[in-house]
């Protein structure tokens, strides 16, 4: 049995960890809403790149077709790029795209495919380099700052897309924290070398029936330039839900540490009063005693 | 103008919508050169080069101008979509500004010309290309 000053003092220290719990809160709440829309501007862009991408797609032969989108022809060796937060305390949220990529690893090495990783954001890179440190072929750290600006996922991008030019993998995957509401992240796998139509929650746009476009410069060109391009916007797009997803998930903890700390002083309370009352009660008595005992 | 022939113009940069809106015509800086769009206009993908977007709600009307650094353009008859890399109202173009920028990108250029690295000389010469294009906008 604690004392009664051991009591007061542990009390008063959860009374401040909820305090710092709720604060944390409040921000992630604000930057939740900031990180939703950002994602939420974004999505115009991907999805007009994407039809551009895939009407282009559709007239090029499937021999023509360049290795981005056709992929290599071989299947020896996956790229995973895995996205995750620079920091902690946002629940199963880190931990959650890195099981997913240790799976996907152990999947891969019983087809015997050689995997490789680039991790985005710092968490992740902590997590995965102490048991697949061999395997990280690169790891990058998302700027400081609310913005992600698109030139960073252009960054990334092309790093990546020297890797496959110099034959460094067959397949490209990514692995992020989609973003479906506050109290939910869906972690998500998607490939993106070679090209694959992304599944949608909308019907994919008919295709226009017989609409002949016309390219310029020609179709080779275009699909030279705009593959690399969508590719960094499809990065982008999942940097953009996993910041949101991460001060959703960043919420949602710390609302949880909130409420569990309001617990434990209620029943730091109870147990601090009930001792009191004892000592009360008890001194009462030994004053009754001794005052009979005259 | 109740029955004006208006396309569905869509201005998209990576960061966000920039402009939404119904004009007669667009004038969009193609790779291969400069393209008005009007209603009807036949199907057509085109690659952009750093240049001007002008924008114009009616055919004798002052042109709203974008500048952008480069990307993508789609038009069909009813609509034009523009996926910018970026793009900024000319307007907003500061002039000393953009000066500056074409003596930094000629500056950089001139350091790596005679320097092996043909990346980097591809990289210093678009960039004077968007920095000529973006004072030339700006008027």
């Amino acid at each position: 049995m604690s004392s009664l000053k051991e009591l007061r003092t542990r009390i008063s220290s959860v009374r401040s960890t909820r305090k710092i719990t709720q604060a944390m809160k409040m921000v992630a709440a604000s930057k939740l809403r900031r990180a939703q829309e950002r994602a939420e501007r974004a999505r115009p862009y991907a999805a007009g790149m994407e039809a551009m991408v895939a009407r282009l797609a559709g007239t090029v032969a499937p021999e023509d077709a360049p290795p981005l989108l056709a992929g290599t022809g071989r299947n020896q060796a996956c790229l995973l790029l895995v996205i995750t937060a620079d920091r902690g305390l946002c629940g199963a949220f880190n931990s959650g795209v890195v099981r997913a990529a240790r799976r996907k690893i152990a999947a891969l090495a019983e087809d015997s495919i050689e995997a490789k990783i680039f991790c985005v954001g710092r968490k992740g890179y902590d997590l995965l380099r102490r048991t697949h440190g061999q395997r990280i072929v690169g790891h990058r750290q998302l700027p400081p700052g609310r913005d992600l600006p698109f030139a960073e996922a252009e960054a990334v991008a092309a790093e990546i897309l020297g890797l496959f030019a110099d034959d460094g993998f067959d397949t490209c995957t990514m692995h992020y924290n989609r973003f479906r509401s506050a109290m939910s992240q869906v972690v998500t796998e998607t490939q993106i070398i070679p090209r694959t139509a992304p599944e949608s929650d909308e019907p994919a746009a008919e295709p226009d029936a017989g609409a002949l476009h016309e390219f310029e410069p020609g179709e080779d060109e275009l699909l030279a330039d705009l593959l690399p391009r969508n590719l960094a916007v499809q990065i982008h797009g999942a940097f953009l839900e996993s910041a949101a997803g991460e001060q959703g998930a960043r919420m949602t903890a710390m609302e949880n540490a909130t409420r569990n700390a309001g617990d434990m002083i209620g029943r730091l309370e109870l147990s601090y009063n009930r001792q009191r009352q004892a000592a009360i009660t008890k001194e009462l008595i030994e004053i009754i005693s001794g005052s009979e005992a005259l | 103008m109740a029955d004006a022939p208006l396309i569905d113009l869509e201005l998209i940069t990576p960061e966000a919508t920039l402009l939404a809106a119904t004009p007669e015509m667009v004038v969009v800086p193609g790779s291969e050169g400069e393209f008005g769009v009007l209603r009807d206009h036949a199907p057509i993908l085109s690659a952009l080069r750093p240049g001007t977007v002008q924008v114009h709600p009616t055919f004798d009307a002052e042109p709203e101008c974008y500048f952008v650094t480069g990307g993508f353009s789609e038009a069909g008859p009813e609509h034009c979509l523009i996926l910018a890399d970026e793009a900024v109202p000319v307007s907003e173009i500061d002039t000393a500004e953009a000066d500056q920028a074409v003596a930094d990108a000629e500056a950089a250029l001139r350091e790596v010309e005679n320097s092996p690295d043909e990346a980097a000389r591809d990289r210093a010469e678009q960039a004077l290309e968007v920095a000529t294009a973006r004072r030339a906008a700006a008027g």
